[in-house]
C-alpha cells in the first residue's frame, strides 16, 4: 500500500494511492457540491459515472469523483471550496 | 486540436463480460477490433477489478474471470481502451463514427460494425428524502467496497435496502470485505415454493444461493423482510431512516413504522435497467418488458439490432446476469465479424447455454417482481429530477395538463435535460406516468442527445469535425 499526498480545496490530505476519490471525500463529509436551484447539498449517488452528482474539478478540469483514482499531487476543488 | 482517429472493422462499446467476449470472438474471426470502456479497468460490473493490493476481492472468481476475459481478447488481437467514454455515435458511409472522451482528449473511432455492450445501471426510484447526502445506490456501496480500501468511509450505521437478488449480492460483498452491515431491508418475501421450484429446475445454482443466504446472516445485519424504507431523514445528510412493514395490499402500514437512528449510509437498490443511451442515439428500436428491466434494445438471436451492422449484447438487451451477458457477447461479436465477411464461428453451443442462463434469470426475476413505482406517496416538494431540482408536484402538474410521454414531460419541466439525460430521473418520471395510469409503451423513454455524457465543449467540437469529415468523404 502506497501512501500519497493530494490536495483538496487547498488542504493537503494523505491517503492511499489508487482509491476512488469519493472514498477520500466522503471520509470528510458525504456532500461536496450544491444543487443548481435549491442549493441543496449533494455528493456521490450512483457511484458509476452516470448521475454527475459527484462532480469536482481535478487539476483544473471537470471530473466525476466516483471515476477518479487518487494519485500523488492531484489537485481537487469541490463546490464547497472557495471556487 | 483535432481529434485522434482510429479505425477498425468492429468497435465494441463496453468491456464487461459481454463486451470482452464480443471483442474476443470478433478478433478471433480475424476482424480488427477496438473495445472501449469508460471505466479505468476492463471487467464491467460483474468483474470489477480492485485497485488495492491485498483487497479481499482480489482472488474472487468474478475478478479472475475478468482478467482472463481481457487477456483472451487482447491475445486474439483486440485493442482494449479503458478510460474511454463514448459520448456520441453516428452512421457514416461504410459504418459508424464513435466520438470518445479519452481521458480528456477527443478520439474518433471509425468502425464498419459496432457492438454495444453497455450493460446495466440501477433503476433509482425516488422516495421521501432520497436526495440527502449519504443516500447512495446499492451498487455505489458495492463499488466502494470492491474498488476502495474495503471500508465505507462514512461514520454511523449502514442500512442496505430495496429489493431483488442484487441486494443479497451486495450484502455478500459486505461480508467479504468484513464491513459491518446493520440493517437489511427487503421489500419482498419471496415464496418458499417459488424458490424451491426454481432451484429444482436449476440445481447447479443451489450452492450459489445458499452462500448468499449464509453471507447475509454473516454480516450480522438485522433483517427486515417485507419492509420498505418510507423516508430518509436528516438536514444536510442522512441521519435516520424510517421503515414500515408492507400490509396485505402491498402498502406500508404507517401505524407500525420503526426509526433507525444514527445512520451514516443508506444504500438503496430496486433493481436494474439496461443502459440504452448509445443504442437510442443510433436510432435502433427498443422494446419494453418489465421482466428485462424495462426498455431494452431490440435484437434477434444473433444480437442484430434494427440498424444494419449495429449489434447489441449483454444487459443492453435486457437484465439477465453475467452468464448470459458473456454468451450473448460471444454470439454477437462472432456474428458482427461474419456479416463483414470473416469466417463464422459455430455458435450452436453458446446459443443453447444462453437460453438456459436466461431462463434462470427470468425465474429469479419472477420471484422478485420489480416495482414500477414504490407504494409511497411522494410529497409535492420531493425532487424527481436531481440535475435540475424538479419536484414531484411540477411533474404531476405537467402530466395532468397533458404531458403523457417521457419526452413531453422533459420539454415541459426540463426533467431529463440535465447532465444525467434521464438515466437517473427517467425511472422517477416513468413511475409518475405509471401512477397516472399511463402505460409504459405510451410513456416511452428518454431518447439521448449529444453529448450522451457531459464532456468539455472543445472535445465535442473536435469529435464532430472528425465525424463530418467521415460523412462527407467521397
Ligand atoms: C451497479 C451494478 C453492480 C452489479 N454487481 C454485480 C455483482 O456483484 N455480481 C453479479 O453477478 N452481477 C452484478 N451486476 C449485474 C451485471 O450487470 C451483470 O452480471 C454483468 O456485469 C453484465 O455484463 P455486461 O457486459 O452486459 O455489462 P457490464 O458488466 O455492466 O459492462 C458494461 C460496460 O460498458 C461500459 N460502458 C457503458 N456505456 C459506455 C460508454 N458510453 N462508453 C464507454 N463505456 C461504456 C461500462 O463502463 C461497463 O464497464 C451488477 C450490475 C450493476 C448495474
Ligand atoms: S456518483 Fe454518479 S457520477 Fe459519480
Amino acid at each position: 500500500m502506497t501512501m500519497i499526498e493530494i490536495e483538496i480545496d487547498g488542504a493537503s490530505v494523505v491517503c492511499r494511492e489508487g482509491l476512488p476519490l469519493t472514498e477520500v471525500l466522503m471520509s470528510g463529509a458525504p456532500s461536496w457540491r450544491r444543487s443548481p436551484k435549491l442549493g441543496a447539498p449533494r455528493g456521490m449517488f450512483c457511484g458509476m459515472g452516470l448521475c454527475f452528482e459527484c462532480a469536482v474539478e481535478v487539476d483544473g478540469t471537470w471530473a466525476r469523483a466516483c471515476l477518479e483514482r487518487t494519485r500523488a499531487g492531484m489537485r481537487v476543488r469541490t463546490g464547497e471550496g472557495d471556487i | 486540436m483535432t481529434a485522434e482517429r482510429l479505425s477498425c472493422d468492429v468497435a465494441v462499446v463496453g468491456a464487461g463480460p459481454a463486451g470482452l467476449a464480443a471483442a474476443s470472438a470478433a478478433a478471433t474471426a480475424g476482424a480488427s477490433v477496438i473495445c472501449l470502456d469508460a471505466f479505468g479497468q476492463p471487467g464491467g460490473q460483474y468483474a470489477m477489478q480492485p485497485t488495492q493490493a491485498g483487497s479481499a476481492f482480489a482472488e474472487t472468481s468474478a475478478v479472475l474471470s475478468g482478467q482472463d476475459a481481457a487477456q483472451q481478447a487482447a491475445a486474439a488481437g483486440a485493442k482494449i481502451l479503458c478510460g474511454a467514454e463514448v459520448f456520441w455515435g453516428a452512421p457514416v458511409p461504410g459504418g459508424f463514427c464513435l466520438s470518445v472522451n479519452r481521458q480528456g482528449s477527443a478520439l474518433a473511432v471509425e468502425a464498419r460494425a459496432v457492438v454495444v455492450a453497455a450493460g446495466a445501471m440501477e433503476r433509482p426510484l425516488p422516495f421521501p428524502g432520497w436526495t440527502l447526502p449519504g443516500v447512495i445506490g446499492a451498487g455505489a456501496a458495492q463499488r466502494m467496497l470492491k474498488t476502495g480500501s474495503g471500508a465505507l468511509p462514512m461514520t454511523g450505521s449502514t442500512v442496505l435496502a430495496g429489493s431483488g437478488p442484487f441486494l443479497l449480492a451486495v450484502a455478500q460483498s459486505f461480508a467479504r470485505a468484513g464491513q459491518p452491515l446493520d440493517h437489511f431491508v427487503e421489500m419482498q418475501r419471496p415464496s418458499l415454493t417459488g424458490l424451491t421450484g426454481l432451484f429444482m429446475r436449476h440445481p447447479d445454482r443451489v450452492f450459489e444461493a445458499m452462500r448468499l443466504g449464509r453471507d447475509l446472516r454473516g454480516t450480522g445485519a438485522t433483517r427486515h423482510f417485507g419492509h420498505i424504507v418510507t423516508r430518509a431523514i436528516g438536514r444536510d445528510r442522512v441521519e435516520a431512516v424510517e421503515i414500515a412493514p408492507l400490509d396485505g395490499s402491498g402498502r406500508p402500514d404507517m401505524s407500525r413504522t420503526t426509526r433507525i437512528e444514527r445512520v451514516g449510509t443508506l444504500a438503496v437498490g430496486y433493481g436494474f435497467q439496461p443502459v440504452i443511451d448509445l443504442t437510442t442515439a443510433l436510432g435502433a428500436a427498443h422494446d419494453f418488458d418489465a421482466a428485462l428491466g424495462g426498455w431494452h434494445c431490440r435484437a434477434d438471436d444473433d444480437g442484430a439490432t434494427t440498424i444494419p451492422n449495429l449489434w447489441a449484447a449483454g444487459e443492453t438487451l435486457g437484465i439477465g446476469g453475467a452468464a448470459p451477458a458473456q454468451l450473448s457477447g460471444r454470439i454477437a461479436g462472432g456474428a458482427a465479424a461474419a456479416a463483414l465477411g470473416f469466417p463464422a464461428d459455430d455458435t450452436a453451443e453458446p446459443r443453447k447455454r444462453v437460453r438456459r442462463a436466461r431462463a434462470f434469470a427470468a425465474g429469479l426475476a419472477a420471484l422478485f417482481p420489480m416495482p414500477r413505482h414504490l407504494p409511497l406517496e411522494l410529497p409535492d416538494d420531493e425532487l424527481i429530477c436531481r440535475c435540475e431540482d424538479i419536484r414531484a408536484g411540477d411533474i404531476a402538474t405537467a402530466i395532468a395538463e397533458g404531458a403523457h410521454e417521457s419526452f413531453a414531460v422533459k420539454t415541459w419541466t426540463r426533467a431529463g435535460m440535465g447532465p444525467c439525460q434521464g438515466r437517473i430521473c427517467g425511472a422517477g418520471v416513468a413511475a409518475a406516468l405509471a401512477r397516472a395510469g399511463i402505460p409504459s409503451e405510451t410513456a416511452s423513454y428518454n431518447r439521448a442527445h449529444l453529448p450522451l455524457r457531459p464532456v468539455p465543449l472543445p472535445l465535442v467540437r473536435d469529435a464532430m469535425e472528425a465525424q463530418n469529415q467521415m460523412e462527407t468523404r467521397a
